[in-house]
């Protein structure tokens, strides 16, 4: 939540600046595949647009047809229509029977109102249906994409922003497409339907009646200014209000065991205010723009009654008199007018509550395009290849890194690792061993020096296939939400179960699988809290023998474990290192002292290689190191 | 639920009063413009005949040059400028109908999430293991935001719905009381197929973001495990799976589109039938209203006849007519309304009973009835043959701050414990995981209640004593540590007045810095737990924030903060769970070192899987199973040569590897 709303804060001087067209335009390319319904639902749009115009029009024709008030373009117009589907005369439609008039006329509006039901319908299923399939676009190649990055975008970005970006910025996105733009060109066409009619029928007074239309523009627009500002401010107000609750509710035994209840009252007591008070702003520029739009909008109909009202008593043959000029009307074309000059009002409001979806949905674009135009910073270099299954020598040659420049974390790394050898990394915590993993199997590229296996440079190899031989075990076992055997064939439906089962057996991880509800099919919950430490260590164990690589790559956990579960481990751990090379950063005696080679770390460089024996004969940072980790530190 | 509104009656009485005007002048709009179409057609029919008078009660009143043929634009100004003048009044009463709810609605709600919120803080730790820290956030939001849109809107639209079926009906049955019948009669379908509508509507919407929520978990998870993803080269199998999630996403949303994009056009149809009633019954009698004008025109009658027996004949002019199609716009969206508010009050009504339910949990922990009224503890500490066995909870969202999380059914943690710490003394708990260790510690504060005559403090069952006092001289250091969002220095004096005194009270001003003074002694706790240095290299130093919009510490830093916070109150007793492991070994030992000076004196229980930082305890207690196996000093234990001796064994032989090597 405060994520978004940082978000929001950082976006605001681009959400205040007007209309990006680029923008808008690289948005909308997104719905060239689906051209002609775009097409076919805006010209139902317009057509639905024209339609819900109409029964002012049909209103001002009765009157004057059917109560003889007048002859008048709507008039006139609305006879010829009759006269197409009756077969007759225009002009004999005024000398037709009252009965058969009534008649007419209800069917017109029947039909309009019909016609109106099905192309509104149609029309808005089609542009809703248009986003829906945009959406689905968006999403996927957003995803597909986050997922082509590299990892140092994952350090980058909280998963929770990635997440929002791609459930809730990509659905606000969509909103532009089915509801911005449906009702925006609806709302817009009508306005300018409405102003043609009344253009059409009578200039002059079309222009006098449409004078309150800046007015109410304006309020429209100072409004929309005021209030944007104000809700931002409230959302901003409820991102504290539920950011602090969240934070008490999490941290409740702390509140309690520190006596805090009270304290975190006065608090809720000051944001909750800040709350109200921005909820109650909001609401005032809503309390003002409304009386003030309709109070212009009703000086509309005031004008219509006063001015039309005139001409159609001039018309009557009474003495010319007033300020203008304009012609005679009949009260037929009176009535049309008042009820157009109460129909101004919608659509402008309409558009006014419209622009912020079209607003939001570019600020989201935005944020999704900042992603989308983000380039892998590892990636396949051009003539990268696919050299099958790997011998497993690794080497070091001469490799410098840093993830930040400036800061290096490894140094002038140069070391060889057998096809089959079993290492083990050591030094002190920041002496750079977790690096080496990801060096590896490519997950940063080093920067200087080079990393080969099997004597080519990881570069030289196409990503997946290097990582598909090269499994690692990280300290943090991650669990995805989903069945056991999910978790250790990744989803890869490929992986036959009995594998899966073998590779358990192998690792001793099928005794407490097997004896859970569902077994292998049984869910994983809560990220695998229900697994022990020892248990999830194995799991992992597990996944990495069933992916069966040439190259094993093993952060230990370094959490306690019980001797039972730490001897299963060890155990595991000889079959998985088992005829492929083995890179453990080594946390645990017993994997020290099995391993072939051991490599000594200290601040970036290698310090110390050898065997156990050898390195604690040395008396060096091994010994040292040794002596820190294992004895009694106090 | 409408009950609740009565400490707020002034602004929404205020609203109500504003309502009722609005509602009154609005319905009276389209009066104005049925008097000026009857005026235009009175004097523009008969023939060309002219005739003479204004016929409208406006008119009526006003004098009658004002609208004769040499006036002033024949007097129309009058109509259109008491159009703007009742829509500008009623805009005035707008107002304040508009902030007289708004303002209900928002002190209410802001209450009762008060009201909940510091009800949920007092819930003891057994509830918050039962229940999810999400769902109590729901309550808190959406639920809330329920209520208020009840208490605001909800309120607010029924009020004004129920006005206007008052007033504009009223007025309609002005006009011709047999075309107000005959339109009603297709009005009520209106809300019976609005609220089936919403029905389904709410339905499939909840039904695709159901599907929305299991893509953002399928993406959260995809993301966080972006490491084991590029590592086994897994990319293509997730998009895979998120496409297939995204096509059932689409499926359920077309489904919604289908039936959203019907609801305004089908409002729009059932409108059709009332404007049919009016265009065809409503036609007929005006005609006949017409002919009865023109009839008694020509024998020269007087406005104020014609107008009875037009009324006489059951008949409508033309600007009746006109104006019934206004009231008709007028009354569907009331109709509408109706539909909405009964949704809102439902929604309202699910949210008030899930937030009563909380609101009804008695917090199981309270003070008791009648407290010992003691004002310090010296810190003796004596479990009487303690057996504890913790509540069953549901599997409870592993919130952060959630130290050893209690087993999911009801189960055994102790057994049978007697034990005394005489003030002052040390006494360290070893075990495995499971042990017991974490669950003894936690009694003693009361986070959770143990039965009543096995803790006692000072020779009090902890349960006779007052809460605040017991809370406030017990120093907890958890096993996982939870920070707030504030800066670090609030942060160890989270439990502290400010002062040095020993008998810190809880703080009482959040925003204010403590006194001087304070200051230098949450600083000295700091230095005491060896967090100073980090701290200063920090630019802001002791000010820097911590958490989601601050600088995030590492895990030796945060267990530091937590140990500093808790002397910084000066408890008498001192409780350390397991919290040192993400400390360095060599950070450790300076730690403990500093640590000896602060336990003097105050009665320390330390538990921890490293056998060198109990060493030097008064008493060590080995835990197993929740029972007692072994207890003694360090060379009492080693003496006795079980399971203490062992694991101390264990270490020395790693040392002797070494050695021979």
């Amino acid at each position: 939540m405060s994520d978004n709303f940082e978000d929001d804060l950082r976006h605001e001087r681009i959400k205040t600046s007007t209309f990006d067209l680029a923008l808008l335009r690289r948005m909308l390319a997104y719905a060239k595949p689906y051209r002609m319904r775009v097409l076919a639902g805006l010209g139902l749009v317009l057509v639905s647009a024209s339609l819900a115009v109409m029964p002012p029009l049909l209103v001002g024709a009765m009157v004057d047809i059917l109560f003889r008030t007048g002859e008048s373009l709507p008039g006139n117009a609305v006879a010829r229509v009759l006269g197409f589907f009756a077969g007759v005369d225009p002009a004999a439609i005024r000398t037709m029977s009252e009965t058969r008039l009534l008649g007419s006329f209800g069917a017109l509006f029947l039909g309009l109102r019909a016609g109106a039901f099905f192309i509104d319908w149609a029309g808005a299923y089609l542009l809703m249906g248009l986003g829906q399939r945009v959406l689905f676009d968006i999403r996927q190649q957003l995803f597909t994409h986050i997922h082509s990055l590299s990892l140092s975008f994952f350090h980058r970005n909280p998963v929770g922003r990635l997440v929002n970006r791609v459930a809730f910025d990509v659905g606000n996105m969509e909103r532009m497409f089915s509801v911005g733009v449906v009702t925006l060109a609806k709302d817009g066409l009508m306005l300018v339907s409405i102003v043609t009619l009344l253009l059409l029928i009578d200039v002059k007074l079309a222009l006098i009646v449409m004078s309150v239309l800046p007015l109410l523009i304006t309020a429209t627009v100072v409004f929309r200014r005021f209030s944007r500002t104000a809700y931002r401010r409230w959302y901003a107000a409820q991102s504290r209000l539920n950011a602090f609750m969240a934070e008490t509710i999490a941290g409740v035994r702390v509140v309690q065991l520190f006596h805090r209840e009270q304290h975190h009252e006065q608090i809720y007591d000051r944001v909750a205010a800040e709350f109200g008070q921005e909820f109650l702003a909001q609401r005032r520029a809503w309390a003002w723009y409304r009386p003030l739009a309709m109070t212009f909008s009703a000086t509309g109909v005031g004008l219509v009654l006063w001015v039309c009202g005139d001409a159609v008593l001039r018309g009557s043959g009474l003495a010319p008199a007033g300020l203008t000029a304009v012609g005679a009307i009949s009260v037929g074309v009176f009535v049309s007018y008042l009820q157009y000059a109460e129909l101004f009002f919608q659509p402008i409001r309409d558009i006014a509550e419209k622009i912020d979806i079209v607003i939001g949905a570019m600020t989201s674009a935005e944020r999704i395009f900042s992603i989308e135009d983000q380039k892998a910073e590892v990636a396949d270099l051009p003539g990268a290849k696919d050299f099958g299954r790997l011998r497993g020598e690794v080497c070091f040659d001469h490799v410098g890194f840093e993830y930040k420049p400036g800061e290096p974390v490894l140094r002038d790394l140069d070391l060889k690792i057998e096809p089959g050898q079993t290492v083990a990394f050591v030094g002190h915590t920041g002496a750079g061993k977790t690096t080496i993993i990801n060096l590896v199997n490519r997950l940063y590229d080093v920067t200087s020096g080079r990393v080969t296996v099997d004597g080519r440079d990881v570069r030289e190899y196409q990503l997946q296939a290097l990582r598909r031989h090269i499994a690692v075990v990280h300290q943090d076992v991650f669990l995805f939400a989903g069945t056991i055997l999910e978790n250790l064939t990744l989803g890869d439906e490929s992986i036959a179960r009995e594998r899966v089962v073998n590779a358990c057996r192998q690792v001793g991880a099928a005794t407490f699988i097997e004896k859970r509800p569902g077994g292998y099919d049984g869910i994983v919950e809560g990220g695998g809290k229900t697994f022990s430490a020892g248990e999830r260590q194995l799991l992992s164990f597990a996944r990495a023998l069933v992916f069966n690589p040439a190259i094993l790559v093993l952060d230990e956990a370094t959490s306690s474990i019980d001797t039972h579960s730490e001897e299963l481990i060890q155990a595991a751990l000889r079959t998985l290192t088992a005829g492929r090379t083995s890179i453990v950063i080594a946390h645990r005696l017993s994997t020290v002292q099995r391993a072939d080679r051991i490599f000594v770390l200290h601040k970036g460089r290698l310090a110390e290689a050898g065997t156990h024996r050898e390195l604690l004969a040395q008396r060096g940072i091994y010994w040292k190191l040794y002596r820190l980790q294992y004895r009694d530190a106090a | 639920m409408v009950g609740r509104c009565r400490p707020y009656w002034r602004p929404y009485l205020m609203g109500a009063v504003a309502l009722f005007v609005v509602d009154g002048l609005d319905a009276s709009g389209p009066q104005i413009v049925r008097w000026a179409i009857d005026h235009l057609v009175r004097v523009t029919s008969g023939n060309g005949a002219v005739a003479v008078g204004p016929d409208s009660p406006l008119a009526a009143r006003l004098p009658a040059a004002w609208f004769g043929p040499d006036a002033f634009m024949h007097g129309m100004w009058v109509y259109g400028l008491a159009m703007v003048l009742i829509v500008a009044v009623t805009g005035f009463f707008r107002y304040f109908m508009s902030m007289g709810f708004a303002i209900g609605g928002i002190t209410l709600s802001n209450d009762l999430r008060k009201l909940l919120f510091g009800h949920v803080q007092r819930l003891s730790a057994t509830y918050h293991d039962r229940t999810k820290a999400g769902d109590l956030m729901n309550l808190a939001t959406s639920d809330i935001n329920a209520l208020r849109e009840f208490y605001w809107i909800g309120l607010w639209i029924g009020l004004d719905t129920l006005c206007y079926f008052v007033f504009v009906p009223a007025y309609m049955a002005g006009i011709s009381g047999k075309l107000l019948l005959a339109s009603l009669l297709t009005l009520p379908l209106i809300p019976f197929i609005v609220t089936r509508l919403a029905g389904r509507i709410e339905d499939r919407y909840e039904k695709m973001q159901s599907q929305l929520d299991t893509m953002s978990e399928r993406a959260r998870e995809s993301f966080s495990g972006a490491k084991v993803v590029k590592s086994f080269a897994r990319e293509e199998g997730e998009v895979k799976t998120f496409a297939k999630m995204g096509q059932e996403y689409r499926r359920r949303a077309m489904r919604l589109c289908f039936v959203e994009a019907l609801e305004q056009p089908l409002l729009v149809l059932m409108l059709a039938l009332a404007d049919l009633v009016i265009v065809g019954y409503g036609g007929v009698l005006v005609l006949r209203g017409l002919e009865i004008q023109r009839a008694l025109a020509a024998q020269g009658a007087g406005a104020a006849e014609i107008e009875a027996a037009v009324q006489a004949a059951g008949a409508l002019t033309v600007g009746g007519f006109v104006a019934f199609f206004s009231y008709l716009i007028r009354l569907s969206g009331p109709m509408v309304g109706l539909g909405w508010v009964v949704s809102i009050y439902l929604r309202g009504r699910v949210s008030m009973d899930r937030i009563e339910v909380v609101l009804h949990t008695k917090p199981d922990i309270t003070d008791p009835a009648d407290p010992v009224p003691v004002t310090e503890l010296r810190g003796e500490i004596e479990f009487r043959n303690l057996t504890f066995t913790y509540p069953g909870r549901k599997p409870a969202e592993a919130a952060a701050g959630d130290s050893p999380s209690p087993p999911l059914t009801p189960s055994l943690a102790l057994t049978g414990i007697s034990l005394r710490v005489p003030a002052g003394k040390t006494v360290a708990l070893v075990g495995a995981v499971g042990s017991g260790k974490s669950t003894l510690l936690n009694l003693i504060p009361r986070l959770y209640d143990p039965p009543a005559g096995t803790v006692f403090v000072d020779g009090h069952d902890v349960r006779d004593l007052p809460l605040g006092l017991l809370r406030t001289q017990v120093g907890t250091v958890p096993q996982e540590t939870f920070l707030f969002s504030e800066t670090i220095l609030e942060n160890i004096g989270v439990g502290t007045t400010g002062t040095t005194h020993a008998n810190a009270e809880p703080i009482t001003h959040y925003q204010e810095p403590p006194p001087r003074g304070a200051e230098a002694w949450l600083r000295d706790c700091a230095k005491l737990a060896h967090l100073d240095e980090d701290v200063n290299a920090f630019p802001k130093g002791y000010a820097t924030m911590l958490g989601e919009k601050g600088v995030n510490l590492s895990g030796g830093q945060r267990q530091r903060v937590a140990i500093a916070r808790a002397i910084a109150r000066r408890p008498r007793i001192l409780l350390l769970d397991d919290c040192l492991s993400a400390v360095d070994p060599h950070t450790e030992a300076r730690l403990l070192g500093n640590l000896q000076e602060i336990m003097a004196g105050r009665t320390t229980l330390i538990v921890s899987h490293r056998l060198s930082s109990v060493e030097r305890a008064d008493e060590i207690i080995v835990l197993d199973a929740g029972r007692i196996a072994e207890r003694g000093t360090h060379a009492e234990l080693l003496s006795l040569g079980q399971r203490y001796a062992e694991l101390w064994e264990k270490q020395q032989l790693e040392q002797e590897v070494e050695e021979t090597s």
